[in-house]
């Protein structure tokens, strides 16, 4: 027979026993009266612990607590939750086919020939230059460290970002518009658009210069194609026909848009 | 049933105040507070044994609560949530006590910090000065436990809390948790005992007298 001992007795009044135990020391406290002295006497140890009453929290110990507590609280913003399984196979999923669909865009890509920006271009230019203008973009999201040139030309279009000038920026974006505007126009430019070509002309003028005097070349060939193509349409009488040169003109504004809008997007990530 | 309901509404009122907290509302917060002081006192004060640790530990706890809201899952309860916090406070701060020699005189002093906190005892003079040696006495008896056989003592017998939490509390093994309470009685029913012999001699004796009513 197992020896009862204290801490067995302690746990049999703390109910920590299988209830099997408990009835062994049960019935061995009815038979053994020296254990169940021994017994009584950790009871009553108990006994003198229990029952005390709790401590009654008034009014002004609330506030005491919160006035001790409030200066201490910052201001909380809620967490994103963890999102469930699904949601977070779904979302790589969803990153895997984006991954695969840019990587199969950029094989396809690779595989065509470059496109040169030449006035011999067929079609409308714009629909020409907005591909190339993807393809370029999407090089310069790339992260690519070391700048790569285009066209096989000096100058213009690099994938490096340019120093930023906001007021240059707005003239590029400003030339931007308007050479999109007249190269989707139709009849002769209104009177307020030829009035703008001038006034880019003349600011075209002094940003190319700035441009020479700084030893930024990329931007001033840009100035320099934009400045013929200003000069051509300022110069160009109000009837406008549909000539040869009338669409060789076209030609070059779609060519100088699109070297203008890699400039412009270069400038920008400089600016940004 | 009535009372199903009245819980429900209650966690609602909760569940509210949790979700104004967390969405900037600092003063929401004091919902809560208000609701759940008095069960975090009383842990508290049982583990410290001093009104004004009782009082830190609960501030701090609550603090603790507060910063930790945002990842408070709401399917749990709050009350339960912040009264482990409470557990884990005062067992820090008696192990602090501890190590600062002035903590028992601190805890069995029963002067200016026993006012602090107020105790509905219903008590004539005479018996709140039985009531206060009785209480000197057992606080003395406490004295003698470690911090983690204090409260391991204090969950188990007057939270009644099941080992398994108390192991988590202490940051030990179930068993251990149940060495260290059979352990601090063992060790109280020795420092009692004198009391008793006296308390058997004298019929007056006051407070084993109160005890076995």
């Amino acid at each position: 027979m197992k020896i009862i001992d204290e801490s067995e007795l302690i746990a049999y009044h703390l109910r920590e026993l299988s209830p099997l135990r408990m009835r062994a020391v049960k019935s061995a406290l009815e038979r053994d009266a020296a254990l169940a002295a021994e017994s009584e006497e950790i009871a009553e140890t108990l006994r003198a612990f229990s029952g005390e009453a709790p401590p009654v929290v008034d009014a002004a110990m609330l506030e005491r607590t919160w006035q001790t507590v409030r200066p201490s609280l910052a201001v909380l913003t809620p967490v994103e939750r963890k999102r469930n399984w699904w949601s977070a196979a779904l979302g790589a999923g969803l990153a895997a086919a984006m991954v695969a669909v840019l990587m199969v865009s950029f094989v396809h890509r690779a595989g065509k020939p470059v496109v040169v920006a030449t006035v011999n271009r067929p079609a409308t230019p714009v629909e020409v230059a907005q591909p190339a203008e993807v393809a370029v973009i999407h090089e310069l999201q790339g992260a690519q460290t070391s700048p790569r040139r285009y066209n096989n030309r000096p100058g213009p279009l690099t994938t490096a970002p340019v120093g930023g000038d906001s007021a240059l920026a707005a003239h590029l974006d400003s030339a931007e518009r308007l050479l999109t505007q007249v190269s989707h126009a139709d009849g002769p430019l209104p009177a307020e658009t030829r009035n703008e070509v001038h006034h880019l002309l003349l600011e075209n003028a002094v940003y190319q210069q700035a441009a020479q005097a700084h030893g930024d070349l990329t931007t001033a060939s840009v100035m320099d194609d934009l400045g013929r193509v200003l000069i051509s349409l300022d110069a160009a009488p109000p009837q406008t026909a549909q000539s040869v040169d009338d669409f060789r003109l076209r030609m070059n504004v779609g060519g100088v848009l699109f070297d203008l809008r890699i400039l412009h997007d270069n400038k920008r990530s400089g600016v940004e | 049933m009535p009372t199903d309901c009245l819980t429900s509404r209650m966690d609602d009122v909760e569940q509210e105040a949790i979700r104004r907290v967390v969405a900037g509302d600092r003063d929401a917060y004091r919902v809560l507070m208000e609701r759940h002081l008095p069960a975090v006192l009383r842990v508290t004060l049982r583990i410290t044994g001093s009104p004004v640790d009782a009082e830190e530990a609960a501030q701090e706890a609550f603090l603790r609560a507060y910063n930790k809201l945002p990842e408070f899952r709401a399917e749990a309860a709050f009350g339960t949530w912040v009264y482990r916090i409470a557990m884990n406070c005062s067992l820090n701060i008696v192990e602090r006590r501890t190590r600062d020699l002035g903590w028992n005189a601190v805890a069995l002093d029963g002067g200016e910090g026993q006012g602090n906190i107020a105790v509905a005892r219903g008590l004539t003079p005479e018996g709140a000065l039985l009531d206060g040696e009785a209480l000197s006495q057992r606080e003395r008896a406490m004295s003698v436990l470690t911090p983690m056989e204090r409260t391991a003592f204090v969950l188990r017998h007057m939270e009644d809390q099941p080992m398994s939490t108390i192991a988590e509390t202490l940051g030990v093994p179930v068993n251990s948790a149940k060495q260290a309470v059979f352990r601090a009685v063992a060790k109280l029913r020795k420092e009692l005992r004198p009391v008793r012999r006296m308390a058997a001699g004298s019929l007056s004796s006051p407070m084993l007298a109160k005890e076995r009513l």
